[in-house]
């Protein structure tokens, strides 16, 4: 009844908002004795008629776009206090949860009672929402590198490595029982927002350093959510709900919202931060170390005037990614068009050195994005040829063909407006991501030592600008953090290379697979700061290798409980990490010699070096390529984007002459 | 054994030798199969999932949360500290049998089926605090459960038993300031020192300094420590009361032991140091050891440079000797392979000893190559000696990997010792053969042949099968 009902709406043309507002009144006359959250939730259900069909998105988006990404709500006018105004905001919800490809309609509607979307929140928390729809916590489930390396590892590993690294990626996937293995295709839309509201908002204990295996507290909506200062605003809120048009409990009508803030002080506290961000597997290996890191840091130990020391938050969720430097003021919430009182705002974008390399349909989080098309089809989107632009359009042959989703020109357009808009929000995580970058790592001096005619020797000083931790901090493992030297002669051709890239796009260190097959030789005087796992062979020594399976060892190796204690000697006795951070506000300084042999001799010279950084080295791509990568990704479309998002941090350049 | 047989265990080991020299020597080449050389596919590679990759792999037994594994993380309790426990209790293990003939140079054959389990409890109660419990039931000391075919002693040509219903681990770990987190909101105060106390296995220098399985130990450990130019530096104090075996491998009821550890990552290399000072009786005697070392990789080779002494405070006894050990490692990887090709080398004057030794480990040397360490099981021991006297020698192999998977590997190695003492000397050639089943077992095979100088009958020679099951 309900869905005949629906399309009998959609059938008329009312698509978008319109059509959504007339279906849920559909549904609160159909249904009026059905809590409204339930009413909602079948609403959703339908939903995918409507996504998978031909609407035109450009009538959609003219009514969501601007409002859902960047606008203040709409006013009071614009958006009476009815059902209308509280299904507006569910569907908003509603729409994302009805994208992923194969999630079954009772599962989507068992969810929303236990783990409310982040899209939820964002109709009186646009602003957090925005910041976090674009952050590396909304992005965490979404990486093809994550997953692929997630998997490899249980392949090699007997599956013993379970969930321990998803867990973090996904604290409501797993907590729901999804499979660590599960395409993200099919994974449920709560579990793709990774580290979403409730993830912090719903844990009501300070777990300490626990790698994330933290419970979730349950709860729809309307119940409580924790916050680092108490109810007192909401209460005013609830107090005026005249103005306000709030409703804390199903069925009622007007704006739903949480009934209570819980105050709880570790939100902003380090050790928040750190039942995520210091990783210790059961068998003992220290993976990643932030937060040990940042208690044994300046930042931690000296006190302002105030008695004071820096806190995780204070640097990674004010004004300047970074930097404690204060934090943005303002209301926390808008509800219905209606400041709440001004407070401390904190930045939920949390800069860090991770981007995306998905599809800009698929990521940032859109509701748009997700009401117009499924992953599946949105990765058939190719906004490369320019798509949906006029100078695609304009010039297109009569008989190309497009996707069946893609067929309609109009949709073609309005789809790449819903990725301007995207394409505008990664700009702005870039530069936020650069800031953060750019606090942390400083290009010192460049000195020339000597220049002659049997060489030229000159060092480069790269400084950790930060007091709050080594840099890189977090999956150092991983994170290329090198100097791109070179020399010029007068005629502008290089005389001596470092930090140059292979054919693969890696550095030629001694993992890449140019230098392993002896194709060119090894960058020894290459200055990279990223740090290496270390295995232990079968008998002998140890060896880097890029993943810490300690296969020499161990044909079958297991993760299992350390049979030792692993924090007397703070590693397992099989693997380790050779850490090569810049501790706070140290330096390291490369030293380079340019053999004579390679120089005209006299003339002039120049010196460029630049401080570069990367996410993940391809030669990880490489070797994790077998278990395949999530949205239809292949192995060197992964590769491309990892070198396209290398970042020139500083350069600098001297000159001289060689007389 | 006859002259004939002689000859022809002398072949075997000269073919053997031959082949492991060329192998090994063949050095940068294009064998084994890998995973690099290939380059990024351009095309999408298919997705595996749950149908295609392991199953979970749990514990035996679980009580509370899970192992790893989905589903919903019980919020645990609040201790009146603020910490937040989460106990699970996780039990698991490995088993171990085999059948096995170990004939060496200078000792008597012994032919023998053995078994062993090691059995353990986990009570995790947070991430950082457990309690953690391990027995050796089938195995007492140096006998293991099994059926003896042939060998020295009365179990010869019957079953035997060596049930052990005594705790061989029992310690707690954890850390100060996660215990009590109140006393440190801001976490500012440098409270993260961790400790464990109690019945536990110690290895320093990857068990060249130290290697045993039972010791009743307390030790503190402060982490993450920096200073200019070191990414990492951890600093460890340790005091052992009972359970102590020491370099006779008997255990020696009277001994206390003092030690500091620490370690540092400093540029490109990882920078240990270790020392101990053993208290005892007359009988046994005092003793003070050190070990420093060196880890890092140049190029295309990784390289370990370890220093060991040890100095007996009063005289020599069988528990401690005075003697250094130097003990050096070179590995890399084969052109377009994942194979390693090693080189180890060691040298001792006069006779380095171990601070403490499970009796199972033959000696200070195991960690030079499968030719000088016991297989820890039954009395299948070490084909050359693993004891560090004025001796000096070498180890070349090389490691296959024989599926991109590496679950199926070839390891030949060939080595030898030089004493210029009256310690034996010789050579061997040993190779280990090794295979996945089942996502939980692997079988292994070896096989050794042996010459040893200066002793009646030289010649050794093993071979032996495992199966190893974990759970």
């Amino acid at each position: 009844m309900i869905g005949n009902a629906v399309k009998f709406i959609d059938r008329f043309g009312m698509r978008g908002r319109p059509g959504i507002l007339a279906r849920a009144l559909v549904l609160a006359v159909i249904m009026p004795g059905v809590p409204a959250a339930v009413a909602q939730q079948d609403d959703m259900l339908l939903e995918g008629d409507l996504l998978s069909g031909e609407t035109p998105a450009a009538d959609d988006g003219g009514l969501l776009d601007g409002d859902l990404l960047s606008g203040p709500e709409p006013s009071m006018e614009s958006a009476p206090a009815s059902r209308d105004a509280m299904t507006e905001a569910e569907t908003e919800a509603m729409a994302v949860d009805a994208a992923p490809d194969s999630v079954s309609a009772h599962q989507a509607l068992f969810l929303d009672d236990r783990f409310p979307s982040a899209a939820a929140c964002k109709t009186c928390h646009e602003r957090q929402y925005r910041q976090w729809s674009v952050s590396q916590h909304a992005y965490a489930q979404f990486s093809p590198v994550f997953m692929a390396m997630q998997r490899f590892s249980n392949q090699r590993m007997s599956g013993t490595v379970g969930d321990f690294c998803i867990r973090c990626h996904t604290p409501v996937g797993m907590t729901i029982g999804e499979s660590p293995n599960m395409n993200n295709y099919d994974r449920h839309p709560r579990s793709l927002e990774g580290i979403t509201c409730v993830t912090c908002h719903r844990v009501s204990a300070a777990y300490g350093k626990v790698s994330a295996r933290i419970s979730v507290d349950e709860g729809s909506l309307f119940d409580d959510v924790l916050g680092p200062e108490g109810d007192k605003e909401l209460e005013r809120v609830l107090r005026n709900r005249d103005v306000y048009r709030v409703v804390t409990e199903p069925g009622e009508s007007g704006r739903p919202i949480h009934r209570g803030v819980e105050r709880f002080f570790p939100l902003v506290e380090p050790g928040f931060c750190g039942s995520c961000h210091d990783v210790t597997m059961p068998n003992g290996f220290r993976l990643e170390e932030a937060f040990s890191s940042f208690k044994a840091s300046p930042a931690a130990l000296e006190r302002d005037d105030a008695g004071n020391g820096a806190t995780c938050q204070d640097c990674h969720m004010g004004v300047v990614q970074g930097l404690k430097a204060g934090y943005d003021f303002g209301p926390a919430a808008m509800v219905g068009g209606v400041e709440t009182e001004p407070r401390r705002l904190t930045n939920h974008y949390f800069a860090g050195p991770d981007f995306s390399i998905v599809h800009p349909g698929i990521f940032p989080h859109n509701v748009d994005a997700k009401r117009m098309a499924t992953m599946r089809e949105w990765v058939q989107f190719d906004y490369d040829a320019g798509w949906g632009t006029d100078a695609f359009e304009n010039d297109l042959p009569e008989d190309a063909t497009f996707p069946e989703r893609w067929r309609s020109i109009d949709d073609r357009y309005a789809a790449r407006e819903i990725l301007d808009e995207q394409q505008k929000l990664l700009d702005w995580a870039r530069e936020q991501r650069l800031e953060v970058l750019r606090n942390g790592y400083k290009l010192g001096d460049v000195t020339l030592v000597r220049a002659d005619r049997d060489g030229i020797d000159f060092n480069v000083e790269v400084r950790n600008g930060t007091t709050g931790h080594n840099v890189p901090t977090g999956f150092i493992a991983e994170r290329l953090v090198f100097l791109r030297v070179t020399v010029l002669d007068s005629d502008g051709l290089p005389v001596f290379l470092s930090g140059d890239l292979d054919a693969n796009g890696d550095v030629r260190d001694s993992h890449s697979l140019s230098v392993l097959s002896r194709d060119v030789p090894v960058d020894t005087q290459l200055f990279n700061l990223q740090s290496h796992f270390m295995t232990l062979n079968n008998r002998g020594g140890e060896r880097e290798q890029l993943l810490p399976t300690p296969y020499s060892v161990d044909v079958l190796p297991f993760v299992r409980p350390s049979t030792r204690s692993a924090i007397l000697i703070g590693q397992p006795s099989t693997t380790r990490i050779q850490r090569k951070s810049i501790e706070p506000l140290g330096s390291k300084t490369a030293n380079y010699h340019v053999d004579g042999d390679a120089l005209i001799v006299y003339g002039d010279y120049t010196i460029e070096v630049e401080l570069v950084v990367g996410m993940i080295p391809n030669n990880l791509i490489n070797t994790i390529q077998d278990v395949g990568f999530d949205f239809d990704m292949s192995p060197r479309q992964v590769g491309d984007a990892l070198v396209a998002g290398h970042e020139t941090l500083w350069k600098k350049t001297i000159a001289f002459e060689i007389e | 054994m006859g002259e004939q047989g002689a000859w022809r265990r002398c072949r075997i080991t000269g073919v053997a030798a031959a082949i492991a020299v060329t192998f090994a020597a063949a050095g940068p080449a294009d064998a084994g199969i890998s995973i690099y050389g290939r380059g990024l596919a351009d095309e999408p590679v298919p997705y595996l999932g749950d149908e295609e990759l392991p199953p979970p792999t749990p514990p035996i037994l679980l009580f509370g949360n899970p192992f790893l594994s989905t589903g919903p993380i019980d919020s645990g309790f609040e201790l009146p500290t603020g910490a937040v426990w989460q106990p699970s209790l996780w039990v698991f293990g490995t088993y171990r049998t085999a059948l096995q003939s170990f004939d060496p140079a200078n000792g008597p054959r012994v032919a023998e089926w053995a078994n062993t389990l090691d059995l353990y409890a986990n009570l995790q109660l947070s991430a950082t605090e457990r309690v953690l419990l391990g027995m050796t039931p089938f195995r007492r000391g140096t006998s293991f459960s099994g059926y003896r075919f042939d060998g020295p002693g009365p179990d010869d040509g019957e079953g035997f038993e060596s049930f052990n219903g005594s705790v061989q681990t029992l310690f707690f770990e954890g850390d100060f300031g996660e215990i009590f987190p109140g006393l440190d909101r801001n976490d500012s105060d440098l409270l993260d020192y961790g400790f464990t106390v109690g019945r536990q296995a110690l290895s320093f220098q990857q068990g060249l300094l130290m290697e045993d399985t039972a010791i009743d130990a307390v030790g503190i450990v402060r982490n993450s420590l920096t200073a200019p130019g070191i990414a990492n530096i951890r600093l460890s104090g340790l005091f052992a009361w009972g359970e102590i075996s020491r370099a006779d491998a008997v255990e020696d009821n009277d001994a206390k032991l003092f030690g500091f550890s620490g370690d540092a990552d400093i540029g490109s290399h990882f920078v240990s140091f270790d020392s101990f000072y053993v208290e005892s009786d007359d009988d046994t005697g005092d003793g003070f050891y050190f070990g420093a070392g060196t880890v890092q990789r140049k190029g295309l080779w990784d390289s370990a440079f370890r220093l060991m002494g040890s100095i007996a405070l009063d005289d020599d006894t069988p528990a401690v000797r005075s003697g250094v050990l130097g003990f050096m490692s070179f590995s890399t990887t084969p052109k377009t392979s994942d194979d390693i090709l090693y080189i180890n080398a060691f040298v001792a004057r006069n006779e380095f000893t171990q601070v403490a030794r499970d009796p199972v480990v033959g000696g200070p040397l195991g960690r030079a190559g499968i030719l000088f360490s016991t297989q820890r099981l039954g009395q299948y021991g070490a084909p050359l000696s693993p004891r560090a006297k004025n001796v000096a020698g070498f180890t070349v192999g090389r490691q296959w990997f024989l599926v991109p998977t590496n679950r199926e590997q070839l390891i030949v190695e060939f080595g030898g010792r030089v004493s210029w003492d009256d310690e034996p000397q010789g050579a061997g050639v040993a190779a280990r053969y090794q295979i996945q089943i089942h996502n939980q077992a692997f079988l292994q095979f070896d096989l050794f042949g042996t010459y040893v100088d200066d002793v009646e009958d030289g010649f050794g020679v093993g071979a032996r099968s495992e199966l190893q099951i974990k759970f």
